[in-house]
């Protein structure tokens, strides 16, 4: 158990040293979070009662592509330069490291994501009074893209070594995420409270892919090392 | 289960037979290539009878007149869409413990088949819901989830053909087939939360059909012709593949002493 937290925490100290001290890496995510934003409201126009609604679409859309984008590519550099093999032939399960890249890719690319959407409803014209009810579910709601971008990009890399095909495998895997994800947006601004139906089933379907995302990209990572 | 039946052999041990039977791919073929007949026989068969039953003497619907035959390819269509995909499960799964080659085939020859049936699907429930419901699409949980189907075919006919190795693409696809049948019913529950429109299932039911009869022959008539139908893509496109390794097998050079017999030896 020792060596399990050990060598998910060296991963993941690895993977955030590596993103936040060179070239700006765990920018990527919010600055494409940013720009789609932006964006929609071009797309959608200025008047507030028209931006109002689609402020929890265009926010989780957003989430979703910016996350799926950041995962893409997280095990290629690994995979690529052989440390994946190093560490699949000298540790007894891979677990610990696909934990260590998660949870890397949250505190990456995910914190500051959450930490920006209050901003991204102020642009949507919701009243400041009500722009951090949403953060408790777009924050187990990142978790959850995460997860399925997780398995997508392990396949991926298995497969063909990087690109953009993961995007296609994490799409299906993504829908529960998004359907439960907007419904408890959606209640939560409208007073509904954070604790809703829509919440319980978001929160119920990031635990299962808790569960079976993981298992499936280690899975994956040691076929493609086979 | 047609593909394990399983026998208690007498160290009480399971052994799924038919299973080791088939995996030889020489005796896969000698069966498959009468069964192969016999299952076209039987899909040419079933349509002319479904589609007779189905266009002359079935009723019109009181409420949806002539329309209502669209069931008649809609319905098995969505049906097998969904059989094609367990059934890629079941051979990935059987590829991922015995790690058999033959499988992999099986499975592969499915996802095409059940790719066509998933738009087929799609789309005479489109040309259906168009008179019905006056939309092309609406957003219902079934049309959804039917969508999300499609879509998971794709990645997974897309797995086996991106790869340059053929075998690394084969195993990857074991973990594709596998997780896309996880995720399609949590999809399906998903969606149905979400938004329903759909009438609900009205053949499997616990107090019977509520279908008459005049209508129930001929929609089975057409389930017969489309598993078969599948059944004889499957048959063909697993024997092109075992004769398609042997002949990259014969145009590989000798190796200097034999490594295995032809007669039960692996594939490939």
């Amino acid at each position: 158990m020792a060596g399990f937290v050990a060598f998910a925490g060296a991963t993941l100290a690895r993977d955030a040293a590596i993103a936040f001290k060179a070239g700006g890496g765990w920018l990527l995510g919010l600055v494409f979070y940013a720009i789609f934003v932006t964006l929609a409201a071009f797309a959608i126009g200025p008047e507030a009662a028209a931006l109002r609604p689609n402020a929890v679409a265009i926010i989780w859309l957003a989430a979703l592509f910016a996350l799926q984008f950041a995962a893409a590519d997280m095990f290629t550099a690994d995979f690529d330069d052989g440390t994946l093999k190093v560490l699949a032939s000298e540790q007894s399960s891979l677990l610990p490291y696909v934990i260590g890249k998660t949870a890397a890719v949250f505190l990456v690319s995910a914190a500051p994501l959450i930490l920006a959407t209050p901003a991204a409803l102020s642009l949507f014209a919701v009243p400041a009074s009500a722009v951090w009810s949403m953060t408790p579910a777009i924050a187990v709601g990142a978790l959850g893209l995460i997860l399925a971008a997780l398995a997508a990009s392990a396949i991926n890399t298995a497969l063909v070594g990087g690109g953009r095909f993961a995007a296609i495998l994490a799409a299906p895997l993504s829908v529960p995420v998004l359907i439960f994800g907007v419904g408890a947006s959606r209640l939560v601004l409208a007073g509904e409270g954070v604790w809703t139906a829509d919440f319980q089933l978001l929160a119920a379907s990031v635990l299962f892919l808790g569960v079976a995302a993981p298992g499936f990209a280690v899975l994956s990572l040691r076929l493609g090392l086979e | 289960m047609l593909f394990y039946p399983c026998v208690l052999a007498s160290n009480d041990q399971i052994y799924p037979v038919m299973l080791s039977y088939f995996s030889n791919p020489a005796r896969f073929a000698a069966f498959a290539r009468p069964a192969e007949k016999v299952a076209i026989g039987v899909a040419v068969l079933a349509v002319a009878v479904g589609a007779t039953l189905g266009l002359v003497f079935s009723p019109e619907d009181y409420q949806q007149g002539h329309t209502v035959r669209i069931m008649y390819v809609h319905v098995p269509a969505a049906m097998m869409a969904q059989v094609a995909f367990g059934f890629i499960a079941l051979m990935s799964l059987t590829a991922f413990v015995w790690r058999h080659s033959l499988a992999d085939a099986c499975a592969r020859a499915a996802a095409g088949p059940g790719a066509i049936f998933a738009f087929l699907t799609l789309l005479t429930g489109s040309i259906w819901g168009h008179p019905t419901w006056g939309a092309w699409w609406v957003w219902d949980a079934r049309l959804t989830s039917a969508l999300i189907l499609f879509l998971t075919y794709i990645g997974y006919i897309a797995v086996w053909e991106m790869g340059d190795d053929k075998a690394r693409s084969a195993r990857l696809a074991r973990v594709v087939g596998l997780l896309g049948f996880i995720n399609v019913p949590i999809v399906k529950f998903s969606v149905d939360w979400w938004n329903t429109l759909h009438q609900p299932a009205s053949i499997l039911r616990l107090d019977g059909p509520t279908i008459h009869p005049s209508m129930l022959a001929p929609l089975f008539a057409m389930m017969i012709a489309y598993a078969a139908l599948f059944a004889w893509f499957v048959f063909v496109a697993v024997r092109a593949e075992i004769l398609e390794r042997r002949v990259e097998r014969a145009a590989r050079p000798a190796p200097s002493r034999p490594i295995a017999a032809e007669e039960g030896g692996a594939l490939g």
